[in-house]
């Protein structure tokens, strides 16, 4: 399958999902063709992933437009989209699901943006339209009704911290690949389910 | 004249400016402590040195007889502006929303301009216990805490760019290439830094053959002045000082500060917080890591070959000992080699030997 991720924050940026979806990306490239979209400078690499960037440092409405032109470009090259929230995405996902009826999933997986999302009508709005007409959303704080929901912790995803001077943190390593394993069998089965 | 003497200058200088400011201090409730180590030992030669835009002096006292105080006061505009800047950092810090984390500065409690003076007092921040004289353990989780916290502050938006170009500023490789390449070019054309000529024209072609690299991590806040004596622990919360050395550039920039400072006072602290980084970021980090060390060993042998050239006799021949060390530094750290002890330990041995009985006595209690 060819996955795009498409996300507001990717490393060198530090909030939890930017290496979230780095390691996301790492671990489907087994089985994929996986690429990324994303505002950034100079990206970290991946060996067999190619990252799309827009510079983050252009204005606001000019970087959401060649977001959303590039994203349209690559919506029709690829079989599904992975949709990392955040208005600056969903903001683009919107207009170009009103022309390509390409199938995306939306990770509720940044707090900073639900919050967002509650004290702004317009971006609560366009969030609720991003999930309306997405063919499955990914969560892993609560349950939502009638939508095809994970729960498994996001915190379980992040690599545990290795402290020089400490014993190697074992089994949380293991436990945090035994997490990945899991997740990745559920986006498995949500793909090849609702595709 | 004024490039003989330095330290006659300074001397004078404070004489002149502490008379004058007693009497405004003490208006305002402010007793200056009797003896003043922030103006004392090697520091008339540090002012000599860096202060390229004005004077100021760095006092202790005590506010309302019972709040210990910093205060810094200058009538030279460069040392005014300096004071201006970096109150303006401070507030600009707190008020950055783009910033995971808080950050903590000691109060305020006097900002004034009068007499020609610009002076600022702050409280002095009580620590339990010295950075240093704490277990290594505890070293390593607050040195650790205060670079993360840094590094939640990453101006990446044409927005976030907004908020902070009038105060901090704002650092590329371009920046940092052009600042090494007159580091180098300074040294090789003195006679104090001559023989450190090749190992530079090395270290600058490793800095340009990682610039991308470098880029990469530029956007971050960092304190590049990040070492024990500007960080102070209350109640388990860091204080930050010296706000005027923030600045958005590489977020190695402050570790690499940090980290060469333990070349002296903590080899096996340096050691884990390399050892941190390669276990738990990527490689194009460690790599930036290392290039920005090799950015800030450049920066300090400039420093000392200027010191070299203001000082005569003992600080004359401990400058020019300073000088090799970090030349002998920079070579390790280019080849990614271990420091040896014996090194550390020589030259620690020459510097207890040349250091006047001023500058151990300011030394005492600093870090």
């Amino acid at each position: 399958m060819k996955i795009l991720i498409v996300t507001p924050l990717y490393p060198p940026d530090i909030a939890s999902h930017a290496p979230y979806v780095k390691d996301l990306a790492f671990r489907l490239k087994s089985s994929h063709t996986v690429s990324i979209l994303t505002y950034n400078f100079i990206p970290e690499k991946i060996e067999g992933v190619t990252i799309h960037t827009i510079q983050k440092r252009l204005s606001t409405p000019i970087r959401i437009f060649k977001f959303t032109k590039l994203l349209f470009a690559l919506a029709k090259e690829n079989d599904l989209l992975y949709i990392q929230n955040g208005p600056s995405v969903e903001l683009p996902l919107m207009l170009v699901s009103l022309l390509n009826k390409i199938p995306y999933f939306v990770r509720d997986g940044d707090p900073q943006a639900s919050s967002f999302a509650q004290s702004h009508s317009w971006y609560k709005n366009l969030h609720s339209f991003v999930k309306r007409n997405a063919k499955g959303i990914v969560c892993h704080t609560e349950k939502q009704n009638g939508l095809f929901v994970l729960t498994n912790k996001a915190e379980g995803l992040l690599k545990p911290e290795i402290i020089p001077y400490e014993e190697k943190p074992l089994q949380a390593i293991a436990q945090y690949e035994e997490n990945w394993y899991a997740h990745l069998l559920e986006l498995d089965e949500l793909f090849n389910t609702t595709i | 004249m004024s490039e003989q003497n330095p330290k006659e200058i300074w001397e004078s200088y404070c004489k002149e400016e502490l008379a004058s400011l007693s009497p405004i201090l003490e208006k305002h409730n402010i007793t200056l402590d009797e003896e003043q180590k922030h103006i004392s030992g090697e520091r008339y030669l540090m002012q000599a040195v860096t202060t390229t835009s004005g004077r100021k002096l760095i006092l202790t006292g005590v506010y309302n007889g019972t709040t210990s105080v910093i205060i810094k006061a200058t009538r030279e505009e460069g040392g005014k502006k300096e004071i201006e800047h970096e109150r303006n950092c401070r507030a600009v810090l707190h008020a950055i929303d783009f910033a995971a984390e808080v950050f903590h500065s000691p109060p305020e409690i006097l900002y004034s301009q009068e007499n020609n003076f610009t002076i600022i007092v702050t409280e002095f921040i009580d620590q339990e216990i010295q950075f240093t004289d704490r277990p290594t353990t505890e070293q390593f989780q607050f040195a650790l805490r205060a670079f993360k916290g840094q590094e939640g502050a990453h101006a990446t938006t044409a927005k976030h760019m907004r908020v902070i170009k009038n105060t901090f500023e704002a650092r590329c490789k371009d920046d940092y290439l052009t600042m090494f390449e007159s580091f180098k070019e300074n040294i090789s054309n003195s006679p104090e830094g001559a023989g450190s000529r090749l190992l530079l024209e090395k270290a600058y072609k490793e800095l340009k053959s990682q610039e991308t690299i470098i880029d990469q991590y530029t956007g971050f806040l960092t304190h590049t002045d990040f070492v024990p004596h500007n960080i102070r622990i209350k109640d388990n919360t860091i204080y930050l000082l010296d706000h005027s050395s923030l600045t958005f550039g590489n977020k190695y920039e402050g570790w690499a500060r940090f980290l060469n400072f333990m070349v002296l006072y903590n080899q096996e602290l340096e050691n884990w917080l390399v050892e941190y980084v390669k276990l738990n970021r990527t490689q194009e980090e460690t790599t930036s890591l290392r290039m920005m060390r090799v950015y800030r060993l450049g920066e300090i042998i400039w420093y000392y070959v200027r010191a070299t050239q203001k000082s005569v006799g003992d600080l004359n021949t401990l400058n020019s000992a300073r000088i090799t060390f970090w030349s002998e530094i920079l070579r390790h750290t280019l080849e990614d080699t271990p420091v040896p002890p014996d090194v550390t330990e020589n030259y620690k041995n020459t510097r207890d030997s040349l250091r006047s009985e001023d500058e151990k006595k300011r030394q005492k209690g600093l870090h």
